[in-house]
C-alpha cells in the first residue's frame, strides 16, 4: 500500500459521490469553456466576414468625393506585386419589377475583369452593359431571381461637388431598368462592402464602363482595389507615381498668346493647399479667381451675367476695375466711372444671397487685346459647354428675359472671356468659399510642354492632399473583427451566475462528500497523518475528481458554445445582425478553458478542504454541529452595522442631492442591503441557535433545524438572494422601449421623427420658399445633419470600429435636448450642444452615445479620434460629452462650421429629425416620401429607431436573464442537494419521529417548513435589496418592469423551489428504511 | 396480558426475493404490565427484531402480536401512530436526539403529534427530568453534554408520554461501566414507579440480571434463561 493506491482506490470506491462532484466541474467547465469557444467562434465569424466580404482585396485608395481615371488603376498596377482594379462605387435604391418592393441605400459597384484580380473572384467577368449580378440579400429581400428586371435609381456622379455655386442640382440621380444575369452569394463576394460591419450590404455589381456611360464620366472611377503585400507606404509612393494631373481634378490650357499655362479644376474652384503647394512649387505662378457677376451697371445701363478677373488686376487699388471695351461701350462707362456689380453668394445648402459692390474704372482695356482670355472662365457644367447663353442651366437662377441679343454674340465671339478685372485680395475677399479661393493658376510657359509642367505639379501633390486614402482594409478588418465585442468575456460576464452556483455546487458535494467520511478522516488524524498529509490526500482524489469533470466539461463546452450559437443565430439575431457565424474550436481556448475551471475547481476543494479540516477532530467523529464562535458572531454585528450606516449614508446623500437619484448609487445601496440582509441573517440564525424555548411547536422545530447547519443553510440562501437580486435587477433594467420618448431630454430629443436619405438633400427645409418648392404644407422644423460616411459604431455592430461616421449640424438646433451622462470641462453644463462651436486649439470638440464611446470605440470622455479630412491632414476630434442613448448611437457629432472646414466638398444632407406635432406625424411622412422618394428617403418614428437600439440592450438583458435564470435553477438545484443530502443525514431523526408517532404528513411537514424557510428568507432578501437598487427607475415609472413581473419571478422562484423540496423530501422518506436508520452501528 | 407474540417467524430476503436468513422462528412471548424483561443473545440473532416487530416497525412473516388485546396487524395507520405515540416509548444504544435542539425541546417530540397534551407533558417533563437530575441542563444542546446524560434524556423523552411499554434497544451499549449500571437503575426505577412494562435487549448480562426475566434469543426462539 502507498498514498498512490489509497488515492486511486478512495477514488474508485467513491465513484458515484466523485460523479456528481465531476458533474459539477464539468457545468463550471463548460460554462467557462463555452463562453471562451463563443468569443473564438464569434470573433472567426467577423474575420470570416471580413474575409467574404473582401475576397482577397488587402487595400483600397479612395478619393473621397473625387472621381479619378479608371487608368491609375493601370498604372498603379504596372508595379510589381501590386494587383489593382478600378472600381466606381455609388449609392442608390433598387426597386422590384412591379415597383412594390423597394430598397434603399443599395450600393452599386461599377467593376471590370480586373476585378477578379484583386477580390479572387470571377464571378464578375465581363457583366453585360444593362445587366446586373445582385446579392444573395438584395434578391431575397425583393423577391428576386435570374432573369428578372428591376429599375435601378442612382446618385448622378458628377466630378464636382454638388453645392459648388453654379453648379445646377437639378439631375442628382438616374435611373435605369437592368436585368439580374446573377445573383451573388457570400462564396462570390455578394458580402463585398468596404465597411467594418458583419452585416451584410444591399449590393448590385455592374459594368464600370457602363456605369460611367450612364453617368456621362469619362472612364473614372472613385476606388481602386489593391492586392497586395506591399506596406502603405510603398502603395503611397507608388501612387504618388502614378498619379496625373487628370486623378487629381486638375487641367492644363495653354492661353492662345502662348506665354502661359491655365491650370484649372474639374470642381471650378481650386482647393487651398493645392493652390499654395502649386505656387510654391513652380516659381512665378500665379492663382487666378474668375467669378460670375449677375450685373454690372453704370447709371441704369446694366450689362447681364459677365466673368469677372484677378487676371490682370494685381496694380488695381480695392475699388478699382478694369473694363473691356464692350463693357464699355454696353454700359456707356469710362474711366474714372463708378461701376455696380452684383453678384451671388452661395451660402449653406444653397442659400443665395445676392451682394453688390461698386468700382471705379480705372482703366478700359481694347477687347481686341483679350484674345483667348475666354480660358480663365473655369469649367462649369451647364454654362461653359453651352453654345447659347439661353441654353444655361446654372445652380443659380438666369434670368433669361435679361440676356439681350448682344450678349448672345459675345458669348458667340468671346465666351466666357472676362469683361473686368478687379483687385486679387478684394476679390477673393468677396468670393472665396469652402470650395477654395482661386478658379485657376497661371504658370509661365517658358516653353514647357503640358507633360513636363504637369508632372512638376503631381511630383509636388502628395496623394493625400489631392484627397487619396490608402488603406489597409484587410488588416484593419481582422483587427476589427479581433478587437470587436468580446464574446468571450460577455458570456463569461453573462454566464456569471451560473458559473459561482456550480462553484458552490461542486463545494457542497465535495464537502457532503468528505463529511460523509469525516470518521475516515478523524482516524486518519488518529492514526498520526498530519494534517498536510491528510489535506493532500484529499486534495490528490480532489484533483482526480476535477480532471475527470473538467474533460466531460470540455465537451460539454462544444454544447454550451452550439446552443448560444443557435439561440445567436435565431432568437438574439439582434445582437449579431449576420448568418455568418461559424463555429471555431482552437486548441489554446480548450487548454486555457481546461485549465482555468482545473485551477478553480480545485481552489474551491482546496477552501472547502481546509475549513473541515479546521474543525477539531473530535468533533469530525461525533459529527455534531459546530456552536458558533463569540468572536466571529461580534465581527458580524460590527459588519452588519458598518453595512447599515454605509446605507444610511449612501441613501441620505441621494435623498439630498439636487441633482437626482443616481441610479447607479441606487444598485451599490442595492446591493450593500443584500450584504447587510445576508449578515443579519446570519446573526438571527445564530441567536435562534442559542435561542431557549420553553415551548416546542412545529414552526419553533422547523427553525431550530433550519440553524442546525448554518453554513449550509445561509450558502443556500446566499445563493438565491443573489440569484433573485440579479434576476429582478436585470429584468428591471430592460427598458421600457417607449416610455418619456418623446421627452426633449429623451434618446430622442423630443423629435418626432428621424430620416436618412440616399442621396443629399441639397437645400434647407425649414425655408418657406424650399417647402413651397417641395410641396410642404403641414408645419413642421427640421434639423439638418451633413455626413461623413464612416464604419457604423452602434451596438449593431461587432467590430472595433475606429472611425464612426460624422454627422456635422447646426449645434443651436439641439440646444435643450438630449442628456448627457459623461462631460468634459469642455462642455458647457447649460448649453451643452453649443460646446461644438468651441476652438479647442487643434482639436474639434465632439459628443457621442456614451455607449458608443465606451462599447463601440472603447474609449472614454475625453479622448481624441483621428481621420483625415479632404486636405489629407489629421482631423482630431476630442469627444468632450457622452450622451445618454439616443437616436445618435453609432454617429460622431460635431459643429457644421468644423464640419465644413475639414469637409468643404460636402453636398446637401443626409441624416435629418423632424419636430412636428405628433397628430400630424402621418402628414409630414407622406409629404416626405412624396418630396424626397427618390432620393433614398427612409424614415422611421424617432421613438422606433430608439427602441431599435435599446431593444439591442433589452436583448442582452434577455440572455443574461435567462443564464441568469439557469444559475438560479442550477441553485435549486443545489438546494435540492443540500435537501436531500440532509435528510439522509436526518434519517436517524426522521426515525425517531417514526417511532414517536409521528405521521407522514408531520414529517413532511417540518422539512418542508424548514426549507420553505430558507427559499423565503433567500428570494425576499433578494427582492428587497432589488427594489432598493432600482427604486430611481421605479419613481421614474420607465422601468420595463412591473410589478407582475416582480410577483412572477419571486413566485416562480418560490413555487419551483417548493416543488423541488416537496418532491425531494417525500421521495427520501419514502425510500428511507426507518429500521436501518436506528441500527445501532 | 399486555403483550403476546404468537408464534413469530421472520425472515431477511436478498435483492432477488429469496430467502437470505431466517431470523426468528415460532417465537413466543408474553408480558404482563410492570413486567421488566430481558433479551439477550449474540449478535444478529434477532433481538433488535424483535423490538422492531413490536413498535411495527417491521412485520413478521408469519404469527400474530397482541397489544392490550389487540392484534397490531389488525390496526390502522392512524392506530399504529397513536399506538407509537401512546403506547410504547423506544430507547436506542444511540441516543438519537436532535443536535439542534436542547435537552428540553428534545423531551417534548413526541408531544408534537399531540399538541393539546403540551402543557401535561411539560410538567411530566420537568417531573422526569428532575428524577433523572438532568433538569439543570435542559437548555444544553447534546453536544454540550456526556453521552449518559444524552441516554437519560432519550429515556425521559421514551416515556414523555406515559408508555405501557418500554423497549429498550441496548440502551447502555455506549456507556461504561459505571454510567451503564446507573441507566439500569433508573429503568427499573421507572419501570416501578410509573408501572411501565420494560424490554431490554442487552448484551450485557449484569444489566439483564436486573431484570425482572431473562430470556435467550437462541434459533429464532425466546429461551428462559436461569436467572
Amino acid at each position: 500500500m502507498n498514498l498512490f493506491k489509497l488515492i486511486n482506490s478512495s477514488f474508485r470506491f467513491y465513484w458515484k459521490r466523485n460523479l456528481y462532484v465531476s458533474l459539477a466541474v464539468a457545468i463550471c467547465t463548460a460554462v467557462i469553456t463555452g463562453a471562451l469557444i463563443v468569443g473564438d467562434s464569434v470573433r472567426h465569424s467577423l474575420e470570416q466576414s471580413a474575409q467574404y466580404r473582401l475576397g482577397a482585396s488587402s487595400h483600397t485608395i479612395t478619393a473621397g468625393d473625387s472621381y479619378f481615371t479608371q487608368q491609375l488603376a493601370s498604372r498603379l498596377g504596372e508595379n510589381e506585386d501590386i494587383a489593382t482594379s478600378p472600381v466606381l462605387k455609388l449609392e442608390g435604391s433598387v426597386a422590384s419589377s412591379g415597383g412594390d418592393l423597394r430598397l434603399n441605400k443599395v450600393l452599386f459597384w461599377g467593376v471590370d475583369q480586373n476585378f477578379k484580380r484583386t477580390t479572387g473572384s470571377d464571378y464578375y467577368d465581363s457583366i453585360p452593359e444593362g445587366e446586373a449580378i445582385v446579392s444573395r440579400n438584395l434578391a431575397l429581400r425583393l423577391n428576386l431571381e435570374v432573369g428578372n428586371s428591376i429599375l435601378i435609381k442612382i446618385e448622378k456622379a458628377g466630378l464636382m461637388p454638388k453645392n459648388t455655386p453654379f453648379v445646377t442640382d437639378e439631375e442628382q440621380f438616374v435611373s435605369r431598368r437592368v436585368k439580374i444575369s446573377k445573383i451573388a452569394d457570400k462564396e462570390h463576394l455578394g458580402r463585398f462592402g468596404l465597411q467594418n460591419s458583419q452585416t451584410a450590404p444591399f449590393n448590385v455589381f455592374v459594368s464600370i464602363d457602363w456605369l460611367n456611360d450612364l453617368m456621362e464620366l469619362d472612364g473614372r472611377a472613385n476606388i481602386i482595389l489593391i492586392n497586395s503585400e506591399k506596406s502603405k507606404t510603398e502603395i503611397d509612393s507608388a501612387l504618388k507615381k502614378a498619379m496625373s494631373l487628370k486623378d487629381i481634378g486638375l487641367s492644363l490650357k495653354l492661353h492662345p498668346n502662348k506665354e502661359n499655362w491655365l491650370l484649372g479644376s474639374e470642381k471650378v474652384f481650386l482647393k487651398d493647399q493645392l493652390t499654395s503647394t502649386i505656387e510654391r512649387a513652380i516659381p512665378k505662378s500665379q492663382a487666378v479667381l474668375t467669378y460670375f457677376a449677375n450685373s454690372i451697371e453704370h447709371h441704369g445701363n446694366i450689362s447681364p451675367y459677365s466673368f469677372v478677373s484677378t487676371f490682370d488686376g494685381n496694380h488695381l487699388a480695392e475699388n478699382e476695375i478694369v473694363i473691356n471695351s464692350w463693357l464699355a461701350e454696353d454700359i456707356k462707362a469710362k474711366v474714372g466711372d463708378t461701376l455696380s456689380l452684383k453678384y451671388f453668394t452661395i451660402g449653406l445648402l444653397r442659400k443665395l444671397e445676392e451682394h453688390a459692390r461698386s468700382f471705379v474704372v480705372k482703366e478700359i482695356i481694347p477687347i481686341e487685346n483679350q484674345k483667348g482670355d475666354e480660358v480663365l472662365m473655369p469649367d462649369i457644367p451647364g454654362l461653359s459647354d453651352t453654345e447659347k447663353c439661353s441654353e444655361w442651366e446654372t445652380g443659380i437662377p438666369i434670368d433669361l428675359k435679361a440676356i439681350r441679343e448682344i450678349d448672345e454674340k459675345y458669348w458667340y465671339d468671346y465666351g466666357g472671356t472676362p469683361k473686368a478685372f478687379v483687385n486679387v485680395d478684394m476679390a477673393t475677399g468677396l468670393w472665396k468659399n469652402r470650395f477654395g479661393t482661386y478658379t485657376s493658376i497661371l504658370i509661365p510657359a517658358q516653353g514647357e510642354s503640358a507633360q513636363s509642367i504637369g508632372s512638376q505639379i503631381t511630383n509636388s501633390i502628395h496623394p493625400e492632399m489631392a484627397g487619396f486614402k490608402i488603406t489597409a482594409v484587410k488588416l484593419e478588418a481582422l483587427s476589427a473583427a479581433q478587437n470587436g465585442t468580446d464574446f468571450s468575456q460577455l458570456f463569461i460576464g453573462l454566464s456569471f451566475f451560473i458559473i459561482v452556483s456550480a462553484l458552490l455546487l461542486v463545494s457542497i458535494l465535495f464537502l457532503f462528500n468528505l463529511e460523509h467520511r469525516s470518521i475516515q478522516i478523524g482516524h486518519f488524524s488518529a492514526l498520526g497523518f498530519s494534517s498536510g498529509m491528510i489535506r493532500k490526500i484529499i486534495l490528490a482524489e480532489g484533483f482526480l475528481v476535477a480532471l475527470l469533470g473538467t474533460l466531460v466539461g470540455l465537451l460539454l463546452a462544444i454544447v454550451y458554445n452550439n446552443l448560444v450559437f443557435m439561440a445567436l443565430s435565431r432568437v438574439w439575431q439582434d445582437i449579431v445582425r449576420t448568418d455568418v457565424l461559424e463555429t471555431s474550436i482552437q486548441f489554446n481556448t480548450l487548454a486555457i478553458g481546461f485549465l482555468a475551471s482545473l485551477l478553480i475547481s480545485l481552489l474551491t476543494l482546496l477552501i472547502s478542504v481546509t475549513r473541515l479540516l479546521k474543525r477539531n477532530i473530535t468533533q469530525l467523529q461525533k459529527k455534531q454541529a459546530k456552536v458558533a464562535i463569540q468572536k466571529r458572531k461580534r465581527m458580524k454585528w460590527i459588519g452588519f452595522s458598518v453595512m447599515i450606516l454605509g446605507l444610511a449614508v449612501l441613501l441620505f446623500l441621494q435623498i439630498t442631492n439636487e441633482s437626482g437619484l443616481n441610479p447607479v448609487m441606487f444598485f451599490a445601496a442595492g446591493g450593500i442591503l443584500l450584504v447587510a440582509a445576508l449578515l443579519l441573517t446570519d446573526i438571527i440564525f445564530w441567536g435562534i441557535a442559542q435561542k431557549h424555548n420553553p415551548r416546542l411547536n412545529t414552526n419553533k422545530l422547523a427553525w431550530r433545524n433550519l440553524v442546525r447547519n448554518r453554513r449550509r443553510s445561509l450558502m443556500v440562501i446566499i445563493l438565491l438572494s443573489i440569484g433573485s437580486f440579479l434576476v429582478i435587477t436585470t429584468g428591471a433594467n430592460r427598458q421600457d422601449l417607449y416610455s418619456g420618448a418623446n421627452e426633449k431630454s429623451s434618446g430622442t430629443g423630443g423629435f418626432l421623427l428621424m430620416a436618412e436619405s440616399t442621396l443629399p438633400v441639397l437645400k434647407n427645409l425649414n425655408d418657406a420658399s424650399v417647402r413651397k418648392e417641395f410641396g410642404f404644407e403641414t408645419e413642421f422644423q427640421v434639423c439638418q445633419f451633413r455626413k461623413h460616411a464612416g464604419d457604423d459604431a452602434s451596438c449593431l455592430n461587432l467590430n472595433r470600429i475606429s472611425n464612426p461616421q460624422i454627422l456635422g449640424f447646426d449645434p443651436q438646433k439641439l440646444d435643450g435636448r438630449f442628456s448627457f451622462v459623461a462631460k468634459t470641462d469642455d462642455l458647457d453644463v447649460e448649453h451643452p450642444w453649443l460646446s461644438l462651436d468651441k476652438n479647442l486649439e487643434e482639436l474639434i470638440p465632439a459628443i457621442a452615445d456614451q455607449t458608443v464611446i465606451q462599447w463601440g470605440l472603447g474609449k472614454k470622455v475625453g479622448d481624441t479620434l483621428i481621420y483625415q479630412n479632404e486636405a489629407g491632414e489629421n482631423l482630431y476630434l476630442k469627444l468632450i460629452g457622452g450622451l445618454a442613448g439616443s437616436i445618435f448611437q453609432g454617429n460622431v457629432l460635431i459643429s457644421e462650421n468644423h464640419f465644413l472646414e475639414n469637409f468643404p466638398s460636402s453636398s446637401g444632407s443626409n441624416f435629418f429629425l423632424i419636430e412636428g406635432k405628433p397628430e400630424h406625424q402621418q402628414q409630414i411622412e407622406e409629404e416626405f416620401q412624396l418630396a424626397f422618394r427618390d432620393l433614398g428617403w427612409e424614415m422611421v418614428p424617432a421613438v422606433e429607431k430608439l427602441a431599435e437600439f435599446k431593444s439591442v440592450e433589452n436583448t442582452y438583458l434577455s440572455i443574461f436573464l435567462i443564464l441568469g435564470a439557469l444559475g438560479l435553477l442550477l441553485g435549486t438545484v443545489g438546494l435540492s442537494i443540500v435537501l436531500a443530502r440532509s435528510i439522509y443525514e436526518r434519517r436517524q431523526e426522521i426515525a425517531v419521529y417514526v417511532v414517536s408517532g409521528f405521521n407522514k404528513i408531520q414529517i413532511l411537514n417540518i422539512l418542508v417548513l424548514e426549507y420553505f424557510y430558507l427559499l423565503l428568507i433567500g428570494s425576499l432578501s433578494g427582492l428587497i435589496s432589488a427594489l432598493l437598487a432600482v427604486l430611481p427607475g421605479l419613481l421614474n415609472r420607465n422601468l420595463g418592469i412591473s410589478t407582475w413581473f416582480l410577483i412572477v419571478v419571486i413566485a416562480t422562484i418560490i413555487v419551483h423551489g417548493t416543488i423541488w423540496i416537496v418532491g425531494i423530501s417525500i421521495f427520501q422518506i419514502k425510500k428511507m428504511k426507518i429500521t436501518e436508520a436506528l441500527r445501532n452501528e | 396480558m399486555l403483550l403476546q407474540l404468537n408464534n413469530i417467524s421472520k425472515s431477511y430476503h436478498n435483492a432477488t426475493g429469496k430467502v437470505q436468513r431466517q431470523i426468528l422462528s415460532g417465537l413466543n412471548l408474553s408480558v404482563e404490565k410492570g413486567d421488566a424483561i430481558a433479551i439477550v443473545g449474540s449478535s444478529g440473532s434477532g433481538k433488535t427484531t424483535i423490538l422492531n416487530l413490536i413498535g411495527k416497525l417491521d412485520q413478521p412473516d408469519s404469527g400474530e402480536i397482541i397489544f392490550d388485546g389487540k392484534n397490531l396487524d389488525s390496526m390502522s395507520k392512524t392506530e399504529t401512530l397513536q399506538f407509537r405515540n401512546q403506547d410504547i416509548g423506544f430507547v436506542f444504544q444511540q441516543h438519537f436526539l436532535l443536535p439542534q435542539c436542547s435537552l428540553w425541546e428534545n423531551v417534548l417530540i413526541p408531544v408534537l403529534p399531540n399538541k393539546s397534551k403540551m402543557t401535561q407533558a411539560e410538567k411530566r417533563g420537568e417531573e422526569l427530568l428532575r428524577q433523572l437530575g438532568i433538569w439543570d441542563l435542559r437548555y444544553q444542546k447534546p453536544g454540550e453534554l456526556s453521552i449518559g446524560e444524552c441516554q437519560r434524556t432519550a429515556l425521559v423523552r421514551a416515556l414523555i408520554n406515559k408508555p405501557a411499554l418500554l423497549l429498550a434497544d441496548e440502551p447502555t451499549g455506549s456507556l461504561d461501566e459505571d454510567n451503564a449500571g446507573q441507566l439500569a437503575g433508573l429503568l427499573l426505577e421507572l419501570n416501578k414507579s410509573e408501572n411501565t412494562s420494560l424490554i431490554v435487549v442487552t448484551h450485557s448480562m449484569s444489566i439483564a440480571k436486573k431484570m425482572d426475566k431473562i430470556f435467550e434469543l437462541k434459533n429464532g426462539k425466546l429461551e428462559s434463561f436461569p436467572t
